[in-house]
């Protein structure tokens, strides 16, 4: 009788100590997680932030062109704003109006008629 | 008998040691998530900063594009700023685009402040770049302020 007791604490407690182990895993998860996406978004930022003065410098000097590849970002619609790939929530401001090139980078719109 | 039992029993379950180890643990794991939080916020603050900087250096660049002179058959010379140019900026159109509330342009020379433009209040934080253009031949500096 005395031994089944014992067991049953040991039990409760070994359940009491997994559960408190389990919550403050997920919570530290959750933290890690959320760390993970403010890095990323930062990160997101960055990049897009100097994807835009290369974009806003380059149509500044030159009006009309395709600007190179190896942009991560795509222009919004209204070619007002570039957006980020992996993260679609960030977004950034250029001065001047672009559009997609099939073949990567951006087309600037000052003179869209005439692609470089 | 029962009584020393129970007693030893409850010594197991409540020690001082047991207690302590509660509390290192609470105590890191509160660390863990307020230095987790605070990188989180601290990276953020960091990105916004870069990219407000480069939103208002873009914005000096592209004034300056628009207040270039003209010249003959749509050539622009280098940095030579067209005052009017300036005047007929649409700030308040501008701020709407870019979802800002502060917007302003300004051109010193030697003798102090040539020419000054601005719309929407002024927040906490504005964000200002400067650069060297040139007017009737001067040199100048053109502020362009974004908040």
């Amino acid at each position: 009788m005395r031994k089944a007791q014992l067991s049953l604490e040991a039990l409760l407690a070994m359940a009491a100590f997994l559960s408190i182990l389990s919550l403050l895993t997920l919570s530290a998860g959750k933290i890690g997680s959320r760390l993970h996406d403010s890095c990323l978004s930062s990160a997101e930022r960055h990049s897009l932030a100097y994807q835009a003065l290369s974009i806003d410098e380059a149509a500044g000097s030159l009006r009309s062109m395709r600007i190179g590849q190896g942009f991560s970002a795509t222009p919004s619609q209204d070619g007002k704003s570039i957006r980020s790939q992996k993260n679609p929530s960030v977004s950034e401001y250029v001065f001047h109006r672009v559009s997609a090139s099939q073949s990567g980078g951006f087309y600037v719109q000052g003179n869209a008629a005439e692609p470089v | 008998m029962c009584r020393e039992t129970q007693q030893s029993r409850f010594r197991g379950y409540f020690s001082v040691d047991a207690a302590l180890a509660l509390v290192i643990v609470v105590f890191a794991y509160a660390s863990f998530a307020y230095l987790a939080s605070h990188a989180g916020a601290s990276a953020d603050e960091e990105s916004r900063q870069i990219s407000n900087s480069l939103v208002s250096l873009r914005f000096s660049s592209f004034l300056v594009e628009e207040a270039i002179t003209k010249g003959t058959e749509g050539h622009s010379s280098v940095n030579e700023l067209d005052l009017s140019r300036l005047l007929d900026l649409d700030l308040k159109g501008m701020l709407k685009e870019m979802a800002k509330s502060y917007a302003k342009v300004s051109v010193g020379g030697r003798e102090g402040e040539i020419f000054s433009k601005w719309e929407g209040e002024a927040g906490e934080e504005v964000f200002c770049s400067a650069r060297l253009a040139l007017l009737n031949g001067e040199i100048v500096r053109l502020e362009a302020c974004l908040g």
